[in-house]
């Protein structure tokens, strides 16, 4: 009953006795009738084009949950050397895009990388199957972008040497970020691991001053990443007296295990990260902290979350005040007049501009002022050939400075300022300058690399290693929330993390975010909905109605159509829960 | 990983086919699915009776047969007495175990067929039967049958003058028979499908399963909405998924996500005529029927109005 010819009787002879039907209809070729096909196609999942380290995170909580924890975090090394420092510091925009967040709330995708992180750090990174190149590169800042460049080149065969011009490596995670976010053991081992694998740090070298530019340039390549050291001035007077710390050297203090004495009562000017991070040291260094902002909390650039932990753990903060003059007794810091500020019309940064309000001023006594308003770049010693604008070094789209062979990036290129980017910016940087060593043209390479419409770069899809497709989606376009099929999903919690008990934060600069346990991680990554990528859920092949959608061999993931009796209905498109086919019109 | 949406079975869908493709079913049609499930769920040791319907067609014209099984075509009226003489001579012939589908379409067993599948089911014959209701004669051209909602557009109610009176409760005639299994099952929930096709196989005596199958041209969808209309019907609680026990004992399966019913008639060329006032009072049916069907279950207490 398998013949696929239509029978033909010549005679009556050939006709069976009674009426018995002798052949199936697979002579029928349904397929005929079809006027639009269904096709499979990974498609972008939006996490994947929000992580601005261009991670693959449909991919690596596809395998926690199955529970292959092990190869969840050596994918993530395939992007980014830096999961347990990103599971732990990013702000995981990630989970702002998570198509879940319209459903009930977005996956804890960095709890996740940040389990997969606490896997034993494998022998060797990610194969890539590059040769020795033989090229050096000069790297020149140990933050996370030069490290992430540093580990990619590595990878793909050249010798990258980072020069760092304080004692440790980390840049900003070490001497930006405090120990209660980020405990120093945990970057000391990822930072050790980016070592393993062929990058040598030197410290104590800072460039134009230890190490001259033309030394430096005797590299076939050079990645600036110096990022931002200079604490931008409130320019007011009394700006120089004692006691008035700047933020970031405050912290680089207290990351040196060097704290300055501080006065009972210390008040922070600021609202970034910088002024947070600064309240946060300080209160845990026994006083009582107040944040000054100029603007309203809708316009601080902190990050939300760190907010929240500052103003639970005591902090206060005060709104619509900025400083009008340090006030001094004797050379010594005796206080600070403020005044109340309204906020006006947008500036050129969108947010609203503060304006003072007149007879406002009040004096506050303190002893300890820590200035955090933002910091720019010290970029005096960079030659003049390399061309720079508002304390930014200029780069193209991917990274190239004014010089062929010098590449930029991290806070000292970048308009943002975050860990994540920064990595991104690296990660940029390593594709662009392996490009230029084997005299490529990048132009044409970077939009095969780019995750989605806008995301960053995946360094698997420059590698083209491996299955590159099922790795980082596929060209389509990024899911939307309406282009899943909501009837296959169940409303499920969202695991809830750890905190450190409040009395112990005063004192202490213990970690204050815990993980997520073991059998609730993969509880979590359950509730992933794998936007634009195929799970093998069955439904298209279950919903056929012409069993025209086959599955494929035994050990082979996925489904074939058999286009010879796809009649088109459109039902496996339309029951794909997340997306992973579409229907169009054939070639 | 499995999706499948809250189905309360839990196995793998089976991967043997009884069914090959080149069967002339229109684009989107349930009834071929239901067939393919059901057929699944009985395997091969089963004998099939097709009367006149949309499926005299599907399998194929003579000398072919997109069924791996023996199917017999018999007249429309007669599936009912046709699978009686089918288990007689399989019974004579020492196979008491193979199986004896009886697969109709809502014409062949609301309306022609119902004085045999009647007497079948008196005699408590050994068969399965298997209604798949697309809810009017859509192989003859979309005419209306006692199983077309009402207010229904069809070919012979058009519009103007649309479906009179409520959809037969076909459930109700087969529970009054006392048979050991009844259930309702629906397209968009296939291991619920093949559970109770499993159970009425299991099951000795004559067994109903009502299956709802949705009819793209008859129902004027677009053939990828099939799938989504037919799980709407349950979750508007228009096709509720229950079985009943000897005629007796009622069990839902599946809670409904109790949306309103304009969200399935709204999806459907045939009710595109409803008017708010229409669909308020199909709405209030619904309603009722959901309650009857609940105190049935004994889920809710009912009051003697005396």
């Amino acid at each position: 009953m398998s013949d696929e010819k239509p029978i033909t009787y010549h005679n009556l002879g050939e006709m069976p006795e009674y009426v018995i039907s002798e052949a199936s209809m697979l002579w029928n070729k349904t397929g005929t009738w079809r006027y639009l096909a269904p096709r499979y196609l990974t498609q972008t999942p939006p996490c994947n084009q929000q992580c601005p380290a261009g991670n693959d995170v449909e991919g690596f909580i596809r395998l926690m949950e199955k529970g292959a924890i092990a190869e969840a975090a050596q994918l993530i090394r395939e992007e980014n050397p830096f999961p347990a420092v990103c599971g732990r510091v990013c702000y995981h925009p990630c989970e702002t895009g998570c198509n879940r967040t319209q459903f009930d709330d977005p996956v804890a995708i960095h709890s996740l990388e940040r389990v997969a992180a606490e896997q034993p750090f494998p022998a060797t990174p990610p194969e890539t199957g590059r040769p020795d190149s033989g090229k050096t590169v000069a790297i020149i800042g140990s933050g996370p972008s030069g490290l992430t460049a540093a580990y990619h080149l590595a990878r793909m065969g050249h010798q990258p040497t980072v020069y760092e011009a304080l004692d440790e490596p980390g840049g900003l995670l070490r001497y930006g970020i405090p120990a209660y976010r980020l405990p120093r053991n945990i970057l000391k081992a990822e930072v050790d691991h980016i070592t393993s694998c062929g990058v040598k740090i030197i410290c104590g070298k800072r460039a134009g001053v230890d190490i001259s530019w033309s030394d430096l340039n005797k590299s076939d390549a050079v990645f600036i990443t110096v990022g931002v050291h200079r604490n931008r001035r409130l320019e007011i007077p009394a700006e120089n007296t004692a006691g008035i710390l700047p933020g970031l050297g405050f912290l680089e203090s207290v990351a040196g295990g060097t704290p300055p004495r501080l006065g009972q009562h210390v008040i922070v000017i600021g609202g970034g990260n910088t002024a947070i991070d600064s309240a946060r040291c300080a209160l845990r260094l026994g006083s009582d902290v107040s944040i000054y902002y100029h603007r309203s909390r809708d316009e601080m650039p902190a990050f939300e979350e760190e907010v929240n932990e500052a103003l639970k753990e005591g902090v206060k903060i005060h709104f619509l005040t900025q400083p009008v003059q340090f006030l001094t007794d004797n050379q010594h810091l005796a206080g600070i007049q403020l005044r109340e500020t309204r906020l006006g019309s947008p500036d050129e940064s969108g947010r609203r501009r503060p304006e003072p309000v007149p007879g406002s001023e009040f004096d506050i006594p303190v002893n300890t002022i820590i200035t955090a308003i933002g910091e720019t770049a010290d970029l005096d010693w960079l030659p003049p050939e390399i061309s720079h604008e508002n304390n930014r070094i200029t780069i193209n789209l991917f990274g190239q400075t004014s010089l062929e062979k010098v590449f930029a990036g991290g806070d000292a290129a970048l308009t943002e300022h975050n860990v994540t980017t920064a990595i991104g910016s690296g990660k940029l940087a390593a594709c662009a300058i392996d490009a230029f060593l084997h005299n490529q043209d990048f132009t044409g390479i970077m939009p095969r690399i780019t995750i989605g419409e806008t995301g960053a770069v995946s360094v698997s899809r420059y590698l083209n290693h491996g299955d590159a497709h099922k790795k980082q989606g596929g060209p389509g376009k990024v899911v939307s929330f309406e282009d899943l099929n909501l009837a296959y999903f169940r409303k499920s919690a969202r695991q809830k993390i750890t905190t450190l008990d409040f009395n112990n934060r005063s004192s202490s600069f213990e970690e204050v975010n815990n993980g997520l346990s073991g059998e609730v991680t993969v509880i979590e990554a359950k509730r992933c909905f794998h936007c634009g990528v195929c799970t093998d859920c069955d439904n298209c092949y279950m919903f056929c109605p012409d069993i025209a959608i086959l599955k494929k061999g035994p050990g082979e993931e996925g489904y074939r159509i058999n286009m010879d009796y796809c009649k088109g209905c459109g039902i496996c498109v339309n029951e794909c829960p997340r997306a992973a086919m579409i229907m169009e019109k054939e070639q | 990983m499995t999706t499948h949406q809250d189905s309360f079975t839990d196995k793998p869908y089976p991967q043997e086919e009884y069914l090959q493709s080149g069967y002339l079913s229109c684009q989107g049609c349930g009834g071929s699915m239901i067939m393919r499930h059901a057929l699944k769920a009985l395997g091969p040791d089963t004998v099939c009776v097709i009367p006149a319907s949309c499926w005299s067609i599907i399998a194929g014209n003579w000398p072919y047969s997109s069924l791996n099984i023996p199917i017999m075509h018999t007249a429309f009226e007669t599936a009912g007495a046709a699978a009686s003489g089918v288990r007689a001579a399989l019974d004579l012939k020492g196979k008491p175990e193979t199986h004896v589908l009886a697969f109709a379409g809502d014409g062949g067993t609301f309306d022609i067929g119902l004085q045999s599948l009647s007497g079948a089911a008196e005699r408590n014959e050994n068969i399965i039967y298997i209604c798949y209701d697309n809810e009017a004669y859509m192989n003859t051209g979309i005419q209306r049958s006692s199983a077309t909602p009402e207010m229904a557009w069809t070919t012979t109610t058009p519009a103007t003058f649309p479906k009179v009176g409520p959809k037969k409760n076909i459930i109700q005639i087969l529970t009054g028979h006392k048979i050991p299994y009844c259930a309702t099952a629906n397209v968009a929930w296939p291991m619920d499908l093949i559970a109770k096709v499993r159970r009425a196989a299991e099951t000795k005596g004559t067994t109903f399963i009502h299956a709802l199958s949705p009819c793209p041209p008859g129902w004027k969808i677009s053939s990828e909405k099939s799938i989504e209309v037919a799980r709407l019907a349950t979750h508007t609680k228009v096709f509720p998924l229950y079985e009943v026990i000897n005629g007796e004992s009622y069990h839902i399966n599946f809670e409904p996500k109790n949306l309103p019913v304009e969200a399935y008639l709204s999806m459907q060329g045939r009710f595109s005529h409803l008017s708010k006032a229409d669909i308020a009072h199909i709405q209030q049916r619904v309603d009722y029927e959901w309650k009857i069907l609940l105190q049935r279950s004994m889920m809710e207490p009912f009051h003697m109005n005396m």
